[in-house]
């Protein structure tokens, strides 16, 4: 038997080695304290303006070692691209998370973090990171998407696969079993991939930035800093996908990552999908060639065992980088991985010279080219630059013959054809730390068998140690020994399959995987929900258009203003609360909806809304016209950080600006979506806020208009004077006891008013009329009118003109629902009745005797009346022995009018010979009930009566029965101020 | 090294019977049946709890001493010196190996003066399907 001497403390950290088997790539720092919040990694690197730093003045040592994200700032350094550190990117307001998924925003941060969200607002709003930083993504979340996410769903197996829970665990599917993308093959293929993606984001850029130039060339006249907001939004996207998509071209450039490990790079590949615990052990001899270095310095001081493939090999001070050939190179290429970046740009490590700089100066051209061919798309500016963020472009590399071959002046560089020699893969297999594989296996076999438990729970186990396992290593060992700078066992052409699966080449699949975005957006489902049916067959929660949108909601902006109409309105079919549910509230608000939603869905609508807004306008004329009255709102300029005022220019909307304002929102559409918030009804601007005010909302404040029309409050449709007009646009009069031909007729003493809108509800509510004057005085007499019928769009009411009297009416529509608030759904808006002029009439009979002296009697009348009103009628008339059913005949106006005139006021007449012979009369006062001569107070001592007075006096005693007499006295006004 | 009480997963898990002393070849049976857990006398020999990499165990089980464990030692100790330099026939006749089947090499790869004989010989005893001093394979009831 074999001698083999290890301490204990070795042989520990070299069975973790074999355990743990982290492949990384380049490294990425994570946050602690477990997968649940590793999603937050991306914010946990220090501050890019100071990764800027240390590389335009070489101070390697600075850096901390998040690698991947080192990498792209050292490619943004060496571009010259200060602008991305100095030009301040807008925080986002995740939509996603408000709407589509809001599972998301249950997902915390870690304690004593946050990611700018506002606490005060119920959306959430999220730091869009550097885009460098989304370089270190993949070794946490699957996408972008997922990171949006922020790792709630599990994009990448389907509801099928085993251990779900271990989705985004590293030591789980995310690393030791998918991570086959970041090596060899399959890492070219993923770059690839996302490179075209992050392409088709960059054209999208470009087209916003095209879209904001001829806006501006045409003489639009808009916000420039709102509009550069969205451009650099797109370009952040842009190159954050190029960002994700160089971790692959990053890992293809580590020694341990040059290599195709065993199995595929997603679920669909695997072939032995439900094989969890198979396809973790591959996971861990991948990490023993691949190099143990994590663990290792998680259990020694760092940089005391450096592993190959990724770190040297140091053998009595002496460091040897591993090597790897190219299709240009005659001797092996001496390369560096996962923590030895910095190492390698200091040229040194453990104190010894270690010159890697072949390496490093290749994977920056790739690098470089990757990053400013996506900058080459972006809209180019007058000096030359690219985009919002002026990137130059002059000189940097570029893939323009392939996506493989970076060149510039200074040479070419094939990205990803370069491969560990048969001896670095040796060497990465064999070597432990200081120690060999071969020893701390037989070591560990003299305490006992060794057995890999995988998970919380014991989800199994598996003996690393095999006849797979051994051939394997033969393999390896025997192709070192026979060929040791060829090739071909990294390659995957002699390394021998493991537990029956294939190196990685055999996996690489022309297709993007499952959960990987598709270059074109509109491949992707508009939402994919988790737990319910997928029509695709995906089943991946998460993937889809809303996630992206929802958070990257300014770069994608012209997809959402194309989507408004859909979006943003209520689809009575769907459930109020459905995550595909409109975002604008529905009329009536359902029973029992919650609050919490109803304001997040309030705040996101009037987030897009704000977008679209672009004036006031009376779509529901006849023929449509901006509304150019009081209430008038036109999209201005934002000012203090709002969106505008009064004061401020006229700025057209990000949606028009960009040229995707929906056809349907014009009133001269065929299909016209009506009230919407692009022409916008002048009832959501407040009466009593006044245009331009504004409101506290998710991102800035915004049109209080929007916000009404958002909760969808009732409007109704007014003239540019406010006054509610009919069904064809024409101003109401209210007249009653006149007919349509200004005759007084007692026919319609009370007519009906219909009043024309939007939003009115279901149930039968309220109609409330508060006069301008006060006329109405709401102590005295109820201001709320008699509903005869209410339908969501026309209500019809009772205008009793005794309760309201000739006036200017402010008219609200009071809704039977109620909102989160609990109080019920009210309008807003300046929507004016004119009750113009009115008829008050009384029939009286006059019973003998009377119990008058021989001086006389005062009769009165008393009708209401307003202050500043004019008097256009006083009359009495004689109706004495009409007939039955003609009486409304007597004292009218018109052919048909019977009885006889006694008087006509206003002016007071003397005697006049009275209903019976003996008698005589006279109107002796008319006027304010207050001033007239009575002997007691006007009812209720109020001033707005309007009193009439007649006296009768007995100037004889006639024989026989003096029969009764029926007179109508008639008193018609109008209002103050009418025409 | 700290000795813990684990229980196996259900993979591991087999009745006494099924477990019961079995020679496979040139190997000599295991001592003892297979618990149905690892007990105390499991040694932990490295572990990463939470954290980003989750919970992975390596534990050694003393009482597995069968064909398995045995032809892993074999195999083991032979890599570790044809690793460290050593000639294939040197390190099978090093190798903790039963005494038949350094002999068959030994038979196998007489004359056998380069690397690629060496370990074809190598191969048929230990590795190929059907060797005869191959892997005997898992207990019962382990995939691997």
């Amino acid at each position: 038997m074999m001698e083999v001497t290890v301490t204990r403390f070795s042989r520990r950290a070299a069975l973790a080695a074999t355990l743990l088997s982290l492949l990384t790539g380049w490294d990425t720092r994570t946050v602690p304290n477990g997968a649940d919040n590793d999603w937050y990694s991306i914010h946990a690197a220090p501050a890019d303006a100071a990764a800027y730093a240390a590389f335009r003045t070489s101070s390697f040592d600075s850096l901390p070692g998040n690698e991947h994200t080192e990498i792209s700032h050292y490619a943004f350094t060496q571009l010259g691209w200060e602008s991305l550190y100095t030009t301040p990117v807008a925080d986002a307001v995740d939509l996603n998370a408000a709407i589509w998924h809001p599972e998301v925003a249950q997902v915390g941060v870690p304690a004593g973090q946050d990611e700018g969200d506002d606490a005060e607002t119920p959306l959430l709003e999220r730091r869009i990171p550097h885009p460098a930083r989304f370089t270190g993504m993949p070794d946490y979340s699957y996408t972008i998407s997922d990171w949006i996410n922020r790792n709630r769903f599990c994009p990448s197996l389907p509801s099928a696969a085993p251990h779900q829970s271990r989705c985004h665990a590293f030591a789980g599917w995310l690393g030791a079993v998918l991570n086959s993308s970041h090596f060899g093959d399959q890492a070219t293929a993923f770059y690839r991939h996302f490179h075209a993606v992050a392409l088709a984001r960059a054209e999208a850029a470009n087209q916003i930035g095209a879209a904001i130039e001829a806006a501006r060339a045409g003489g639009t006249a808009f916000e420039e800093a709102e509009a550069a907001r969205y451009q650099r939004e797109a370009e952040v996207m842009a190159l954050a996908y190029e960002a994700y998509a160089q971790h692959f071209l990053q890992d293809r450039w580590s020694s341990g990552h040059t290599w195709n490990r065993w199995n595929a790079g997603s679920y669909e590949g695997l072939p032995r999908p439900n094989d969890y615990v198979v396809n973790m052990a591959l996971g861990g001899i991948t990490g023993v060639v691949h190099g143990a270095e994590a663990v290792l310095s998680s259990i020694l001081p760092p940089g005391s065992s450096p592993d190959p493939l990724c770190s040297p090999e140091v053998t009595d001070g002496a460091v040897t980088p591993i090597g790897v050939h190219g299709p240009s190179t005659s001797v092996p290429l001496p390369v560096v991985g996962d923590y030895r970046f910095a190492d390698g740009l200091r040229g040194r490590f453990l104190g010894a010279p270690m010159d890697v700089s072949g390496q490093l100066d290749d994977m920056m051209r790739c690098a470089k080219a990757g990053y400013a061919d996506v900058a080459r798309r972006f809209h180019p500016n007058p000096d030359g630059s690219r985009g919002a963020f002026s990137l130059a472009i002059g000189g940097a590399p570029t893939f323009d013959r392939e996506v493989s071959i970076a060149s510039d002046a200074g040479g070419e560089t094939y990205c990803f054809d370069h491969w560990a020699t048969n001896e670095a893969l040796d060497t990465g297999l064999n070597t432990l730390g200081q120690g060999r594989l071969g020893q701390f296996l037989a070591a560990g076999l003299q305490v006992g068998a060794l057995v890999l438990v995988v998970g919380v729970e014991s989800e199994g186990a598996v003996d690393l140690l095999t006849q797979d396992f051994a051939r394997m290593a033969l393999k390896v060992h025997e192709r070192a020994l026979r060929a040791p700078e060829r090739t071909d066992l990294a390659r995957g052409e002699t390394l021998p399959a493991l537990y029956g699966v294939q190196p990685g080449q055999a996996y690489v699949s022309a297709a993007a995987p499952a959960y990987a975005e598709p270059v074109s957006l509109s491949a992707l489902p508009l939402l994919a929900r988790e737990g319910e049916p997928d029509p695709a067959g995906m089943e991946r929660p998460g993937r889809d258009q809303r996630t992206l949108m929802g958070f990257f909601n300014r770069a994608l902006a012209p997809e959402l203003c194309e989507r408004a109409p859909v979006d943003l309105r209520f689809d009575p079919e769907l459930p109020a609360d459905s995550p595909r549910q409109g975002l604008r509230w529905p009329a009536p608000i359902p029973e029992g909806a919650l609050a919490e939603d109803l304001e997040r869905r309030r705040h996101a609508c009037v987030l897009l809304a704000d977008r679209l807004f672009e004036e006031t306008y009376a779509w529901y004329r006849p023929t449509p016209a901006p509304y150019e009255g009081r209430q008038r709102e036109q999209r201005r300029e934002s000012l203090f950080g709002g969106s505008g005022d009064s004061a401020a220019p006229a700025a057209a909307p990000m949606c028009q600006v960009l040229g995707a304002t929906p056809e349907e929102a014009r009133s001269s559409a065929a299909s016209y979506w009506d009230d919407n918030p692009v022409e916008l009804h002048p009832g959501y601007v407040s009466a009593e806020s006044g245009p331009y005010a504004r409101v506290p909302i998710s991102g800035g404040p915004r049109y209080e208009s929007l916000d009404a029309w958002c909760r969808a409050v009732p409007v109704v449709h007014v003239d540019d004077e406010d006054f509610v007009v009919d069904a064809s646009g024409a101003r109401q009069v209210i007249t009653p006891g006149f007919d349509e031909m200004g005759r007084v007729s007692f026919e319609e003493l009370t007519p009906w008013v219909t009043l024309h809108g939007r939003n009115f509800g279901v149930a039968a509510g309220r109609i409330k009329l508060v006069g301008e004057t006060g006329c109405n005085d709401p102590d005295r007499t109820s201001q709320l009118a008699e509903v005869a019928s209410w339908t969501p769009e026309e209500i019809a009411f009772e205008l009793d003109a005794a309760r309201f009297p000739p006036d200017i009416y402010r008219v609200e529509i009071i809704r039977d629902d109620r909102g989160p608030d609990e109080s019920r759904v009210r309008s807003v808006g300046r929507f004016r009745l004119d009750v113009r002029r009115a008829v008050y009439t009384g029939l009286e009979t006059l019973r003998p005797p009377f119990s008058g002296s021989e001086t006389g009697q005062d009769f009165r009348a008393i009708h209401p009346f307003c202050e500043g009103g004019t008097v256009i009628r006083h009359t009495i008339d004689d109706c004495t022995d009409v007939f039955d059913g003609a009486e409304d005949l007597c004292g009218a106006d018109g052919p048909l009018a019977v009885g006889t005139r006694l008087w006509t006021g206003p002016t007071p007449s003397g005697f006049t010979p009275g209903p019976y012979p003996s008698h005589q009369y006279a109107v002796t006062a008319a006027g304010r009930c207050s001033a007239l001569p009575f002997g007691e107070p006007c009812p209720d001592g109020l001033p707005i009566e309007y009193g009439l007075v007649w006296r009768m006096e007995l100037t004889g005693m006639p024989p026989g029965p003096r029969p009764p007499r029926r007179w109508r006295y008639t008193l018609a006004w109008e209002r103050a101020g009418a025409p | 090294m700290t000795p813990i009480s684990r229980p196996w997963p259900a993979l591991l898990l087999c009745a006494a019977t099924a477990c019961a002393p079995e020679s496979v070849g040139p190997w000599q049976p295991a001592s003892q049946p297979a618990s149905p857990e690892c007990d105390d006398r499991c040694v932990e020999l490295a572990t990463l709890s939470g954290g980003h990499g989750g919970d992975v165990t390596l534990l050694a089980d003393p009482r597995r001493d069968g064909p398995r464990r045995q032809w892993q030692l074999c195999f083991a100790t032979f890599y570790a010196c044809w690793d460290g330099g050593g000639e294939v026939p040197a390190c099978v006749d090093a190798a903790t190996c039963p005494a038949e089947c350094r002999d068959d090499f030994a038979a196998r790869a007489e004359g056998a003066a380069d690397l690629e004989s060496q370990l074809a010989a190598y191969r048929a005893v230990f590795v190929d399907t059907g060797a005869p001093c191959g892997d005997p394979g898992p207990p019962e009831g382990l995939p691997l």
